[in-house]
């Protein structure tokens, strides 16, 4: 892992940052993510030094796209975790499964279709929200 | 409303919530707050939403893996780990803490960075 001998302090922000968005996203049920694609895009994108890992520049829409797989293996143990708690009702799941999947999908073809600079107010837009939301409700 | 057009709304909606998913961008709790007008309770609503962010960021996913988007899956596989021990703690552990004063200090984390996303450059550019 060339990145964690070029910059352990990054690596070791994102690890924090990650552990912390899986505790809020499995107490909070939502907003680990977000949190995470925010980080993630301010150490990466921030003097160059892209595509950590892998040597590969990411840019804006793959900083996105990595930061959402990265909370997928999360939400499916908190899943679990809900389940085994009786905190989780699948029964009219099968309602909003087929949407979630099209929509998914739809989302990721639009990524590379709309322009950055909306990407960036709508991410925005949604964080504010959704903090707004953590805060009054 | 009839049965029929109910699981035309709530599909709809869910379609709507998805394709925001699907951009990366999550859905802000959006999900969370139909169920909770919809009569689910707060805590199925959150176990919910976390089940329809497994399907529509999974189809995402296999849709950017297709389409060979940048993904760094090193990266990924790095990051998913941690939030696995963070959910694993938060899952177990997380009764123990008050989740309301969590929920406020996270909720102004995202405010102030989401409004510096969106105004910060600009009040930059006035200073």
């Amino acid at each position: 892992m060339s990145f964690l001998k070029r910059s352990g302090t990054n690596a070791l922000i994102l690890a924090a940052v990650s552990t912390f968005a899986g505790f809020c996203n499995s107490l909070l049920g939502a907003g680990g993510g977000i949190f995470l694609s925010l980080t993630i895009g301010r150490l990466l994108l921030k003097d160059g030094e892209n595509g950590l890992f892998s040597g590969k520049a990411l840019d804006r829409r793959d900083i996105l796209a990595t930061s959402q797989a990265a909370m997928i293996p999360g939400c499916a143990l908190s899943c679990l975790i809900y389940a085994q708690g009786g905190l989780l009702d699948t029964t009219n799941f099968s309602v909003f499964a087929i949407p979630a999947i099209l929509g998914g999908a739809l989302g990721a073809w639009l990524l590379s279709r709309i322009d950055a600079k909306w990407i960036a107010r709508i991410f925005a837009a949604l964080v504010t929200w959704s903090g707004l939301r953590m805060l009054l409700v | 409303m009839s049965d029929l057009g109910l699981r035309i709304v709530n599909a709809a909606a869910a379609f709507l919530v998805a394709v925001l998913s699907g951009l990366g961008v999550g859905s802000g709790g959006l999900f969370v707050i139909w169920l909770t007008l919809m009569g689910v309770g707060a805590t199925q609503a959150r176990g919910m939403n976390l089940l329809f962010f497994v399907f529509s960021a999974s189809a995402a996913f296999l849709f950017h893996l297709k389409n060979k988007r940048n993904i760094d899956l090193v990266l990924v596989l790095y990051l998913a780990a941690f939030a696995l021990l963070g959910t694993f703690v938060g899952g177990y552990l997380g009764k123990a803490i008050e989740s309301g004063l969590l929920k406020r200090i996270f909720g102004g984390l995202l405010v102030l960075s989401g409004c510096y996303t969106l105004f910060g450059k600009k009040l930059g550019k006035k200073v």
